[in-house]
């Protein structure tokens, strides 16, 4: 029973919904690539196994950095890692942003006027040279400081959001039946007010998901991160700190900054998708051109009569 | 290079014509443009508040005299001579004749005694550093060109440090009031480039001197220096490769396919050796207490693939441990050096032999050894965080121990926690300049042992020093013996040798690239008549001595 | 005018925020930041100015409250003290330099990107399953999702360094004096194609999108079908009913983006070698400057702060529901 409902749901979500479908792919591949990169690359990414900044070959396939590591090797792993940071700098934010934006708009009165005061300041601070003072203050940042530094600063948008949307359900009759009912507060906000919320807050994570990834590239290419660690930002630090593209080895740069583009496009079009879900008049495809076609004959027809 | 030779009395010698260059007059006429890494420039042209001092230094305002190490001999600047006494306790200085400020006042003894004096009450001002170092007692003016210097013990090695003198004009300075933060805004020198023409944010123009003392025999040859201002290496990169600048003094990654390649009549390089980079090991801990280990460590590195891969191949690198590198190699010991070369050897497997000999064995089966008393050994290697080509070369030594059995680790820190480290001698390992690329190389020793040096230097403080070591470069200052130098510095180099309280990688290049479409007159390896060192005002300006346009 | 009055105290309280924020944390790092600022200074700062400088931290002698006001005062006076890479320059110096240039990066990168967003966005949204409604939000996330320093550096490379068609570095050519001439504004308009097209680049797909979105959740209102139904031409509906309407929440999206433009700026200006607050921030972390780091966090805080103030401003203009 639930199975069927859920895979009804999907049929219907990726049904004509090519951004999706592309989204989906895009993401789950390179979700497996960087999981199963021990077994997929060869080379240890750390071991120097050619001579510096080898073009792509057959036996590198991407070529290798300067220190002649395997630029392939190096993505996949460090995809491990800066994948992980996108995800938990997501969570950490969604987990706060529901927090907070449920409280607010169910409870409201006073709670919501402090939670949203909180919530307006922490919005209105610019994210990323606050990300920079923190980090050149606390030194050095691993990845996982960054995931904290980040998840903490940004769940601002993502409160306010769900607060409106809390406000707007919150009046509506099931909850109000199920207040009168007697029902544990607790309950009426994971039983009624989250399952439809799900959409936004998914849409959010993955919002945020883009963000981290890109801050935490950002932060590691300014030299504000370990560099000894290898992620998808600290092989971009590398290659600009030798020149890549002057020099003529631009894989080593593209290829990182590719990886990034490519899992945050998927994201995005994943992001679209949901929210043409949520919001059907947003829909796009092929199917419209067909029904404004269909419309025309049948105005023609009429006008015609 | 020839040996240095100093003498009790240095004669006169002819003004210019110790710099052997391209021979003849050329027109003058031309601009000469320099980058400068700065943020943006503003307007301070006082070589004292240090803000813009390589814009100011030897071009604006010469020193006395140059000590040129490349060709060994010294180059005659404001001052026409100077003479110690027979007993090493004073030293006499003679200005020449007929020298001007920019602004047509005379150059003389009042303006030298004026500008030695200033480190006296004001340890900022001490350029020399002599006053700080308790060296120089007083100094008294003999009469319009003289100048005598009192010390406070014997020591012949003075020379060597007033070069650095910034001899500023009495009639500007003697009335500012805070003299390390004068602007010095309409600067007076006495160099051949002190007029400054415009002053931009990113631009700063400044152009021929007036009353230049070398006017007569046509110097400068080019009119004016543009300072252009840029906030990294690969922006001059790409400045340098479009011709915006003619001269660099920075790391070019890759510099034959990128500059060279772009125009390979008019664009070069060249690289002398400079100073001598080291791994200095912390020898009162474990696992470096035992000298087989520091031994051990050193033939595990193939130094030829760390400059390669780590640095381009740029560096010069290290076949001796004796403690000096390439830059001094005329004073190279070919008897010590050939007895402890092996050190320097990449020869991983005499290094885990060595290691097993002194008790380093691997107990517990992880494929790292342990310290003789079992407990683990793993160390970090300190390095500042951002200097990349330094981070690499860690990153290959900590590789190559690994593959002997020496578990390392890269740890990249803060200026601040790397530099009280050196200083304090709270480091386990950590990778550092030395002192090897003065004029003479006791500085050296002298930076690497001597008892009151530790805390101040950074290299001074791995836990090795004798007194017996004091006393003999003691001694070498306080003597002018040819013979008895040669044989202090012998004995120092087998102490350094024996004991390997640190390990020498490579010696660092001098940075210099050059670029002949619109300037010729470039020192090269063909025409090395000096080294090229932007940073240093007396190098800077012998260079720029005989540049001209095309 | 109560909406007004409100927001404005709230910027207030967020600028307080902001220099509390400057004011602790030398304060929670290990160590004595003042002896870190020392060594960082490498002893060039000579003791009347390290004094001073404590001073406007507000480390003089007293409880902490004391100190804060001390500190707060400075701000007010605009003392915001040394800075130690280009000491003795005051901060306050150094910033008014580099400001008016990344806020006209700023500042024009957006403008264009609204504008461009606006027209793609409006097209799409009429031309419902054409081709740019399909292709165009989806090639932008992708090339949005491209890090900001690898678009510049690429562009760098190609138009700037191999082709020569736009200078490498500066915000005008250095041989020119700043002056309203026509020569030097061309130059400060040619140096400026480059970093701007590398901030339109990372952001103008989220623009498109939101555009397009507030676009069809318009064209679906009540008010648009009466305006169609009376009769308007098209195109009165398209910009006096829907466009109108469709502008408030890209107004608020405006001005959130603010803050994240000026802070993306960081990476171009450090390719171009463009003189704004951006690249001093950046040199200031590597060299450990913390009064000018400190300095242009406020000062980037601030202008966001003032943008956000204008958006509310425009959106009271716009909206009369909110001028009750």
């Amino acid at each position: 029973m639930f199975s069927n409902k859920f895979f009804t749901y999907l049929r219907r979500f990726y049904k004509g919904n090519p951004a999706a479908i592309i989204g989906t792919f895009i993401v789950v591949t390179m979700l497996s690539l960087s999981i199963f990169a021990g077994a997929i690359a060869e080379n240890d990414p750390n071991k120097r196994v050619a001579r510096g900044h080898q073009p792509p070959s057959s036996e590198l396939l991407l070529g290798s950095t300067r220190s002649g590591k395997d630029v392939f090797s190096q993505v996949l792993h460090g995809g491990k890692i800066s994948l992980l940071v996108a995800f938990s700098a997501a969570a950490i934010t969604t987990v706060i942003a529901v927090a907070v934006g449920i409280s607010a708009g169910y409870f409201g009165g006073r709670v919501d006027e402090v939670l949203m005061s909180l919530t307006n300041i922490v919005l209105v601070f610019p994210q990323l040279p606050l990300l920079i003072i923190i980090a050149a203050f606390v030194g050095q940042v691993g990845p996982l400081v960054i995931a904290l530094i980040i998840g903490l600063s940004s769940w601002a948008w993502g409160a306010r959001v769900i607060r409106s949307q809390t406000m707007a359900i919150r009046n509506k009759e099931f909850v109000l039946a199920a207040e009168v009912m007697g029902e544990s507060k607790f309950r009426i906000i994971f039983v009624e007010i989250l399952p439809n919320l799900i959409s936004i807050v998914v849409g959010g994570a993955m919002g945020t998901c883009i963000y981290a990834l890109m801050a935490e590239a950002g932060l590691e290419f300014l030299g504000l991160g370990d560099p000894t660690i290898i992620t998808w930002g600290t092989m971009l630090f590398w290659a600009q700190s030798n020149s890549a593209f002057i020099v003529g080895a631009w894989w080593d740069m593209v290829v990182p900054g590719a990886a990034i583009a490519i899992f945050g496009g998927g994201l995005a079009l994943l992001n679209m998708s949901i929210d043409q879900v949520s919001n059907p008049k947003l829909r796009t495809g092929g199917y419209i051109k067909t029904w404004k076609r269909m419309k025309a004959e049948t105005e023609a027809r009429r006008a015609g009569a | 290079m020839r040996k240095l030779g100093i003498s009790l009395a240095v004669a006169a010698a002819v003004s210019s014509a110790s710099v052997a260059s391209a021979a003849g007059k050329h027109a003058q006429g031309g601009t000469l443009t320099v980058p400068i890494i700065t943020q943006t420039f503003i307007e301070d042209f006082n070589p004292y508040s240090g803000a813009q001092a390589d814009m100011v230094s030897g071009t604006m305002f010469e020193p006395l005299w140059v000590i040129n190490t490349m060709k060994g001999e010294i180059d005659w600047r404001l001052a026409e001579s100077y003479t110690y006494a027979k007993d090493l306790k004073s030293m006499t200085i003679k200005l020449k004749k007929g020298l001007t400020w920019s602004d047509g006042q005379t150059l003389d003894a009042d303006d030298l005694v004026f500008s030695l004096n200033l480190g006296k009450e004001d340890a900022k001002l001490d350029a020399t550093g002599q006053w700080g170092g308790k060296k120089f007692a007083s100094v008294e003016k003999l009469d319009a060109l003289t100048v005598k210097i009192n010390f406070t013990s014997k020591d012949s090695t003075i020379d060597w440090h007033l070069p650095r003198l910034h001899v500023v004009p009495e009639h500007v300075f003697a009335s500012v009031e805070d003299i390390s933060t004068f602007k010095n805004p309409n600067p007076v020198g006495s160099g051949p480039i002190t007029e400054v023409k415009q002053v931009r944010d990113n631009q700063i123009e400044i152009c021929r001197n007036p009353n230049y003392y070398k006017a007569s025999e046509g110097f400068p040859y080019l009119d004016c220096i543009k300072f252009r201002q840029y906030t990294d290496n690969s922006q001059i990169q790409a400045a340098l490769i479009n011709d915006e600048i003619d001269w660099g003094s920075n790391f070019i990654s890759d510099i034959d396919k990128t500059y060279v390649a772009a125009s390979p009549d008019t664009h070069g390089y060249w690289y002398p050796a400079n100073d001598l980079i080291n791994v200095y090991l912390n020898t009162r801990e474990l696992p470096f207490s035992d000298v087989r280990f520091r031994q051990a460590f050193s033939m595990a590195l193939d130094r030829e693939m760390i400059v390669d891969l780590a640095a381009y191949g740029y560096p010069t690198v290290e076949t001796q441990v004796s403690g000096i590198g390439e830059f001094f190699k005329t004073h190279f010991n070919d008897e010590v050096n050939s007895k402890y070369a092996y050190l320097a050897e990449y020869n991983p497997e005499r290094a885990m032999e060595l290691l097993d000999e002194a008790g380093y064995k691997d107990v517990d089966g992880d494929g790292f050894v342990e310290n003789p008393d079992g407990s683990e050994i793993n160390f970090d290697i300190h390095v500042v965080n951002g200097w990349t080509d330094w981070v690499q070369t860690v990153q290959m030594v900590s590789e190559y121990l690994a593959e002997v059995g020496i578990k390392a680790n890269t740890k990249t820190v803060d200026w601040s926690v790397y530099d009280s480290a050196l200083k304090e001698g709270t480091y386990q390992a950590s990778i550092n300049w030395s002192r090897t690329n003065g004029e003479d190389p006791i500085q050296a020793y002298r930076d690497y042992f001597y008892t009151a040096q530790q805390g101040l230097s950074w290299h001074t403080n791995h836990g090795i020093s004798s007194e017996r070591i004091d006393a003999i470069i003691d001694e070498y200052s306080a003597t002018s013996d040819k013979v008895r130098r040669k044989e202090i510095l012998a004995e120092l180099m087998t102490f350094t040798s024996e004991n390997l309280a640190f390990v020498p990688l490579f010696s660092n290049p001098t940075w210099y690239q050059y670029n002949s479409t619109r300037i010729a007159g470039w020192p090269t390896e063909d025409n090395a008549f000096v080294q090229p060192v932007f940073y240093t005002g007396g190098n800077k300006l012998l260079v720029f001595e005989q540049l001209y346009a095309k | 005018m109560s909406f007004i009055l409100r927001r404005f105290s709230f910027y207030l309280i967020a600028i307080f925020i902001a220099i509390s924020f400057n004011f602790l944390i030398p304060r929670l790092m290990p160590g004595d930041p003042v002896d870190a600022l020392f060594a960082s200074a490498q002893g060039r700062m000579p003791l009347e100015t390290l004094q001073a400088y404590k001073e406007m931290l507000g480390f003089v002698d007293g409880p902490l409250w004391v100190q804060y006001l001390q500190y707060i005062k400075s701000i007010f006076t605009w003392d915001l003290g040394p800075s130690i890479m280009l000491f003795p320059l005051p901060v306050s110096e150094l910033l008014a330099v580099k400001l008016p240039w990344t806020l006209g990066l700023a500042g024009m990168s957006t403008v264009i990107c609204v504008m461009i967003g606006l027209v793609i966005g409006t097209f799409a949204a009429y031309n419902r399953g054409g081709f740019t409604d399909r292709f165009m939000p989806a090639f932008w996330a992708f090339l949005g999702a491209m890090p900001q320093p690898v678009t510049a550096l690429f562009l760098f490379f190609i138009l700037a360094l191999s082709w020569k068609w736009f200078p490498l570095s500066y915000g005008a050519n250095p041989d020119l004096d700043p002056a309203f001439t026509l020569e030097y504004v061309g130059s400060v308009i040619h140096h400026a194609v480059l970093p701007i097209t590398c901030m339109i680049i990372g952001g103008i797909g989220a623009w498109i999108f939101n555009m397009r979105n507030a676009m069809i959740n318009v064209l679906g209102e009540d008010y648009i079908t009466m305006a169609r139904a009376k009769g308007l031409s098209n195109r009165r509906v398209m910009t006096h009913y829907a466009a109108r309407n469709a502008l408030l929440p890209v107004v608020t999206a405006v001005s959130m983006q603010i803050g994240f433009v000026m802070a993306g700026a960081i990476f171009i200006e450090t390719v171009f070698n463009y003189p704004g607050v951006g690249l001093l921030l950046f040199k200031a972390l590597a060299a450990r400057d913390y009064p000018t780091m400190q300095a242009c966090f406020l000062m980037i805080v601030v202008f966001v702060l003032v943008f956000n103030f204008i958006a509310d401003l425009l959106n009271l203009w716009l909206d009369p529901r909110l001028r009750k």
